[in-house]
């Protein structure tokens, strides 16, 4: 028996666009919102980066925890709420496999929330940058403090950071 | 049985294939919901997702401990969850019975001097004790090197190959201990002098010469065959007709068996069984190789 890749059947793809819109609850605190046409392309983006990234996925899924984690930033335009949640899911599932397993759910997203808004201000491609070569670089089990990561960046490059 | 796609209950990317799921009663959606207690096992509950290939191997490890505890008395009725724990359970004394079959083939035989044969059992060694039954039930142990004369199937997974591989092992054991040690070695050296090094199946010369003996009405003790003994041979099995030829062996692994007080059906049916592999390669050698097949032992 081989693991297939299936469309979503209709009742759970229903199931997944209303459990993104009751987020909203929280998110719009904060003035993000998505439509329920936006909330439903984002579950067809889930689909597509899980089976981009070759994973499969269980239980409630990363993107309630997504949205929770990012939805207070002060990075996130309105205009490109959407854009930016697939952004950052992406960046999520290309770490996760980078990371080889090696990093929980919670640990990751604490590392890039920390990241996107601290040091990478806003940047998804930044923040994802900064944490691959960190995790390349990474030789314990220890997660250094997000700081940390971001000059473990700018070493990588040879670069001297100068201390503000 | 239930042929349907389930949803994917909680609202997950996938859905296992169509294939349905022989023997077990167990719809898709149950070895779904099975699967996603496994993964939450295997991550410790710190992932909602795995690798492809991990959700995969998790897969095959619930459908495989599933298909052993069917085939050993396990429920089908059962809710797949209790299923799974008596399948796994049944895993567990498997392995026991494993870890038996093993101790008895870590005894002293001459194999032990062909490095690939103590290699091969050491590797089963570390398999047995790293046998991981909750999350990967299905692997069979990696690093058999050496072949045995009756190659375990290669459909048989986990605990089951290793079951076969062994028996198969003590089988040739079996053969072995029936004579003297200082014998074996003399004929393996006679036979390929570079027997420890390579990877041969050393039970092979054993059972051909002691055929050979049979069927020359001779004591298979010695094991040793001369000139004259080979002539006869060549034309008893080398030039008789086929059918004839295998008559022959067939009565003559019975004797064989008979004579050294091989009584177990299993074993006799492991030789036996080849008898058919045997006769083919007697028969393609020619006169040059006949000499490497029936050894004279001890000074020419």
């Amino acid at each position: 028996m081989e693991l297939d890749l299936l469309n979503l059947e209709s009742s759970a793809l229903s199931q997944k666009v209303n459990s993104i819109m009751e987020l909203n609850k929280t998110s719009a605190g904060f003035g993000l919102e998505l439509t329920e046409k936006q909330a439903l392309e984002l579950v067809q983006h889930h689909a597509k980066t899980l089976r981009v990234s070759g994973r499969v996925e269980f239980g409630e899924g990363i993107m309630k925890k997504l949205i929770f984690a990012f939805c207070d930033s002060s990075f996130i335009v309105p205009s490109r709420y959407e854009n930016t949640l697939e952004e950052l899911m992406d960046s999520f599932y290309y770490l996760k496999n980078e990371s080889k397993d090696g990093l929980s759910d919670d640990e990751l997203l604490e590392i890039m929330e920390k990241l996107y808004n601290g040091k990478c201000q806003g940047s998804a491609d930044y923040m994802r940058e900064v944490i691959y070569i960190w995790l390349r670089s990474r030789s314990t089990l220890e997660i250094p403090d997000a700081e940390d990561i971001f000059y473990a960046e700018y070493e990588s490059r040879g670069m001297d950071f100068i201390e503000e | 049985m239930k042929n349907e796609i389930m949803g994917s209950g909680s609202g997950n990317n996938k859905d296992i294939a169509k294939t349905v799921i022989n023997p077990h009663e167990i719809s898709n959606g149950e070895i779904w919901e099975l699967l996603q207690q496994q993964v939450l096992k295997y991550t410790g509950a710190d992932s909602c997702s795995v690798p492809e290939e991990v959700a995969q191997q998790l897969l095959n490890s619930v459908l495989y401990s599933l298909k052993f505890g069917a085939l050993h008395g396990v429920d089908t009725q059962l809710p797949a969850k209790q299923q799974l724990l008596l399948s796994q359970q049944k895993l567990v004394l498997e392995t026991e019975r494993v870890k038996g079959l093993y101790s008895l083939a870590r005894c002293e035989t001459p194999y032990a001097g062909n490095v690939y044969f103590s290699q091969t059992m050491q590797e089963l060694g570390i398999w047995i004790n790293l046998y991981d039954i909750r999350f990967f039930a299905q692997l069979p142990p990696s690093g058999i090197d050496y072949q045995l004369m009756v190659p375990v199937r290669e459909t048989l997974q986990g605990v089951e190959y290793a079951a076969a591989y062994l028996c198969g092992v003590l089988a040739e054991i079996k053969l072995a201990a029936c004579f003297a040690p200082s014998l074996l070695v003399d004929l393996f050296d006679k036979w390929m002098p570079e027997w420890p090094d390579l990877c041969v199946n050393l039970c092979e010369p054993i059972l051909t010469c002691g055929l050979g003996c049979t069927v020359l009405d001779r004591s298979p003790n010695l094991l040793s065959i001369d000139d004259e003994g080979r002539n006869r041979l060549w034309e008893l099995l080398r030039t008789s007709p086929a059918e004839q030829a295998e008559k022959r062996m067939e009565t003559a692994v019975a004797q064989l068996l008979n004579q050294l007080q091989i009584w177990p059906e299993n074993i006799r049916g492991y030789f036996k069984a080849q008898i058919p592999d045997l006769l083919v390669r007697i028969r393609n050698t020619g006169e040059s190789g006949w000499r490497k097949l029936f050894i004279q032992l001890g000074p020419v």
